[in-house]
């Protein structure tokens, strides 16, 4: 007797591309179940911190603008290798900026040869930074850096060194939510 | 360390919270739906509120001034929970 091949009503052939479709679907489906509650509440949980990044940010692009950050005009008097030393620069800057201030210390200075200046940034709560011209010594300006405190609150570090991770979360959560945004309004489309 | 709790309690538990009180909300009662919208008016306000003064002056406002350091830490939580009380009485009292 011939043995004969019937396929079975119950259990059809499928090709393995028809296979893969339908387990892609599958996958399809399941991420359309949980894209958009995920998106919604990823979005509303971190709407206090992405606010903040983002006007922070926007403030930080203008800092000069709105005048968060001194912008003091000077030319050279002198060559460098004239510049008065380092610690003489600090102490006209610390009696520049009063007593209550230079308590606090100096956080860093910045020399711009190029300018002829250098910026002694104190480590006060206000963040308060005298300019000083390199060569006489002349206080070019004394003022509050305002930019740094901006600074600080876009990238968590107000709160502390670690925070750092509080700005990471919202731009990895910025991230994922614009992916699924764009999953969200285009997988309908593909569909049709 | 209780202002910086409430801060992050404000970010993120309480527009949480006010997720999770938003679910069918057709089918929730007047006072769960005043709850929840309330708390979302009072939630917007104070997150309006804490920007502006977390950042103006643009100065770090732990060891100023009480009220700006009340609002920054504050006003998030007290928003929120405020709004939703007041939303939930005004549902309770419409019926």
């Amino acid at each position: 007797m011939p043995h004969t091949e019937v396929a079975s009503p119950e259990q059809p052939r499928r090709s393995p591309t028809r296979t893969r479709a339908r387990r892609a679907s599958g996958r399809a489906r399941t991420t359309a179940r949980w894209m958009c509650p995920s998106h919604l509440w990823l979005g509303i949980i971190t709407t206090g911190v992405v606010l903040l990044v983002s006007a922070t940010g926007v403030l930080l692009n203008h800092k000069r603008g709105l005048g968060l950050m001194p912008d003091v005009p000077n030319e050279p008097k002198g060559s460098f290798d004239d510049a008065l030393p380092l610690a003489e620069l600090a102490r006209r800057a610390a009696a520049a900026v009063g007593p209550e201030v230079a308590a606090a210390g100096v956080d860093r200075m910045d020399v711009r040869p190029d300018k002829g200046l250098i910026k002694v940034r104190f480590d006060d709560r206000r963040v308060m930074e005298a300019t000083l011209d390199i060569n006489t010594g002349e206080v070019l300006h004394v003022g509050e850096r305002n930019d740094v405190f901006l600074e600080k609150l876009h990238s968590g570090e107000i709160f502390g060194d670690r925070w750092v991770l509080l700005s990471d979360a919202a731009a990895v959560a910025l991230a994922i939510l614009l992916i699924s945004g764009y999953w969200l309004w285009l997988y309908p489309r593909s569909r049709q | 360390m209780a202002g910086r709790v409430a801060l992050l309690f404000g970010l993120f538990v309480a527009p949480a919270v006010l997720l999770w009180l938003g679910q069918r909300l057709r089918d929730a009662g007047a006072t769960r739906r005043g709850a929840f919208w309330g708390g979302v008016a009072g939630h917007t306000l104070a997150l309006v509120a804490t920007a502006l003064a977390a950042m103006a002056p643009p100065i770090v406002w732990t060891g100023g001034a009480a009220l700006r350091e009340l609002v920054v830490h504050w006003s998030l939580v007290i928003g929120a929970g405020v709004g939703a009380a007041v939303g939930a009485a005004a549902g309770l009292r419409r019926g």
